[in-house]
């Protein structure tokens, strides 16, 4: 059973304006520890035609064709290359940035795959254990590919850290500095450190996220090609898009509530010839907040940053995928393709049922080609399967299918 | 198999004591059509019925087709069924001028990150309550995202006490001090605190009633595969720990052996779910379990709502659930039939493109 893929590219630049946006949009490349060679790379636009009609003879000849894929593109020059997939819950994620991740590798990339579901589906996925929040080789691709599951418990605890101190709080830390330290000794007996222990959602994604590219700026993990993201449900995505101006506000209030005590205590800090204030706590936010902005910064990259969404062809999954598309747009975050998972495959044998659910298939790809959010995307289409795609064999399986 | 006590959601619509109806689980098991459904049926039996979307991604107006916002709206078709979608975060509230020592502990509230999500939450819940609904369900987010809001009133109860004592503590010796040393004598409102105590008994009140299992509980929604069952087994757990009551668990997207479905694809998926199927029931022996059929068609719109909610309350017969083996039989012959004159048509479409 052949699954059609609908998706083309163009080799050539026809269009003048695309040259000119192309230009335009180009952005600076960030230092990176070792430069890797830099490879020329071909502007390539994307036009998704219609699936063919149902007839057989044409089934046929779609199946046997070699037709352009956008995978060649994705594949293209050795500068590093982000992947974020991201969709509605339960859409097959996982399964997509898995078999990307698979496929990647076996073009000659040195893959990362990274996962932020504290569920720990990429351990299903590849069947290997990836816990423990350290680099996992995986086992079977021809090239190196390594896994990484972040616990969010860990990264949880190091954002409590960051304004936190042994004993007592940021705020503790900062009185204490300002000559008031029997009056912080006194706060800290109120730990109101436990107020921090519910971080907002789309916190434990950033900061997983941030960690990783601290990873891939050292020395040791620069052999990274393709960096592959899977990501959270689509609440998710959109409060981690929103998480920087959030922290801003939120570390915002905690430097300047220590400027006001700065500056109301000065006076005794005069009489008793206090040392300087420490900064400890201070600069922790500091740099945390900067991570987050650097984190936002990755999302906007159009160079080397990808968003890829994955839906299913049902009316409200297609409604979300539409609203996700349109606030990535809104921040500003490149998105090229969408990936319509689970879809029944052609069968000449069809059974009531499939037929029906065929018919309500086609509805929703129907309001996909039409949605004026999703219509401009390289639509990729993969089947549903009647086994379960777990284990480095079954991903590359799916990954033929998928990314052509 | 066939041994098993059938479950359905009946126990929900008959606790009249119940106040809030959480329906949460796994991204993509179909939390808004079933937290819709319930809602539908609840407002059969109940004098009035909130439903609200917690998601961001919010799906209930795509549920019912129409669109809702953040103040309750009239579902159309009831009389007594309200729906609303609201975002748990809240505009950067500007502080104003007010300053001087007394917006410290208001100041020092606002920068605990979260706390405008659950001040948002604690804000709604006070809406909430005062519009006096008899039932209120939440459509929630996936599974890390309703722990979260299920704890923003412990997590209001407790900044709440830790700031009022911080005040009570230091707030004389800061203003003796502002004064000493002559700085503004302009003390402005607490603008956070004074909202914070308005909010403080609606606080505690919501907080004591969620660890109720008269008032509170969470019906947890799968589909039979691994993943979601582990996401159950992991929300579950959390429940317990924050003391919330679940015994409901809803299976959806069943396949059931049934005369329309002759696939191997689909064969192959029954079998698979049906590995998962005894796990549940073994996992769970204890709670009601309701079993939802995957349907050909979506189901959105009230008519489609309603015409599925027959399976909430009775379980689904399906083709093993009849015992007339004539019946069956002739049921499968007519399938065959059809998939026989299928296939002769196929064949016969070959021939002429040759």
């Amino acid at each position: 059973m052949a699954c059609r893929s609908v998706l083309s590219s163009s080799p050539h630049i026809t269009n003048s304006m695309a040259i000119k946006e192309g230009v335009l949009s180009f952005a600076p490349n960030p230092p990176l520890l070792l430069r890797l060679p830099k490879a020329v790379t071909f502007l390539s636009f994307s036009a998704s035609t219609k699936p063919p009609t149902k007839s057989f003879q044409v089934r046929s000849v779609a199946g046997t064709t070699e037709a352009a894929s956008g995978f060649d593109e994705m594949i293209s020059g050795t500068k590093r290359k982000y992947y974020m997939l991201g969709g509605k819950g339960g859409v097959g994620k996982t399964s997509c940035a898995a078999s990307l991740a698979v496929k990647f590798a076996n073009n000659g990339h040195p893959t990362l795959v990274v996962s932020t579901d504290p569920a720990h589906s990429l351990s299903d996925s590849f069947a290997q254990d990836l816990t423990g929040g350290a680099l996992v080789p995986v086992e079977g691709p021809d090239y190196p590919l390594f896994a990484l599951e972040i616990n969010p418990e860990k990264f949880r605890e190091e954002f409590q850290n960051a304004a936190q101190k042994k004993g007592g709080t940021g705020v503790k830390d900062f009185m204490d500095g300002m000559g008031l330290g029997m009056i912080a000794d006194q706060l800290g007996e109120l730990k109101l450190g436990e107020l921090l222990d519910s971080p907002p959602p789309g916190l434990d994604e950033a900061i997983a996220i941030s960690k990783v590219i601290q990873f891939l700026e050292s020395q040791e993990y620069s052999m990274f090609t393709r960096i592959v993201f899977d990501t959270a449900p689509t609440g998710h995505t959109l409060r981690l898009l929103s998480l920087p101006d959030f922290l801003d506000a939120s570390i915002g209030k905690i430097l300047k509530l220590r400027q006001k005590i700065a500056s109301a205590t000065s006076a005794i800090k005069s009489v008793f010839g206090q040392e300087e204030t420490r900064q400890n706590a201070a600069d922790k936010l500091e740099k945390l907040r900067e991570r987050m902005i650097k984190v936002r910064e990755l999302f906007r990259d159009t160079d080397s940053t990808e968003f890829v969404i994955v839906t299913i062809p049902t009316v409200m999954a297609v409604s979300e995928s539409s609203r996700l598309s349109a606030s990535l747009k809104k921040e500003n975050v490149p998105v090229k393709r969408l990936i319509v998972n689970q879809i029944l495959p052609p069968s000449t044998s069809d059974c009531k049922f499939c037929a029906m659910k065929r018919k309500d298939q086609m509805r929703a790809l129907d309001i996909v080609q039409n949605d004026p959010e999703l219509s401009s995307l390289s639509m990729i289409q993969a089947p549903l399967v009647d086994v379960e795609i777990r284990g480095v064999p079954a991903l590359k399986f799916l990954g033929d299918i998928i990314w052509k | 198999m066939g041994d098993q006590v059938e479950g359905t959601v009946q126990n929900v619509l008959e606790q009249e004591t119940l106040k809030w109806v959480f329906v949460g689980g796994k991204g993509g098991v179909g939390k808004t059509t079933c937290s819709s459904i319930l809602s539908i049926l609840l407002a059969t039996v109940r004098s009035s019925v909130l439903i609200i979307s917690t998601d961001p991604a919010h799906n209930l107006s795509d549920a019912f087709q129409q669109r809702f916002t953040k103040t309750p709206t009239l579902v159309n078709g009831f009389s007594n069924l309200y729906a609303m979608e609201v975002d748990p975060t809240v505009e950067h509230e500007d502080m104003g001028g007010a300053d001087g020592m007394d917006t410290l502990f208001s100041e020092l509230a606002g920068a605990i990150p979260g706390i405008d999500e659950a001040m948002s939450f604690a804000e709604m819940l006070k809406l909430v309550q005062t519009m006096d609904y008899s039932v209120i369900v939440f459509d929630t987010a996936p599974t890390g995202h309703t722990l979260r809001l299920l704890q923003f009133p412990s997590v209001l109860e407790k900044g709440l006490a830790k700031v009022m004592s911080l005040k009570n503590k230091f707030g004389g010796l800061f203003n003796q001090m502002t004064r000493m040393f002559g700085m503004g004598d302009d003390f402005g409102d607490d603008q956070i605190l004074g909202r914070l105590e308005g909010m403080k008994d609606v606080i505690e009140q919501v907080n004591k009633q969620f660890k109720d299992p008269d008032m509170t509980t969470f019906v947890c929604v799968c589909i039979p595969e691994f993943l979601s069952l582990y996401e159950t087994e992991r929300l579950v757990q959390e429940l317990t720990k924050f003391e919330i009551d679940t015994h409901n668990i809803i299976i959806n997207q069943v396949i059931f052996d049934d005369e329309d479905v002759e696939s191997k694809l689909l064969k192959a998926r029954m079998k698979m779910q049906q590995k998962y199927l005894d796990q549940f029931y073994m996992l769970y022996d204890d709670f009601n379990i309701t079993k939802l059929p995957l349907l050909p068609e979506e189901v959105t719109g009230i008519e489609a709502l309603k015409a599925f909610s027959r399976h909430f309350t009775s379980p689904y017969q399906g083709l093993c659930g009849k015992g007339d083996p004539v019946e069956r039989l002739e049921r499968k012959v007519s399938a065959l039939q059809r998939q026989l004159h299928e296939a002769e048509e196929e064949l016969e479409r070959l021939k002429r493109g040759n």
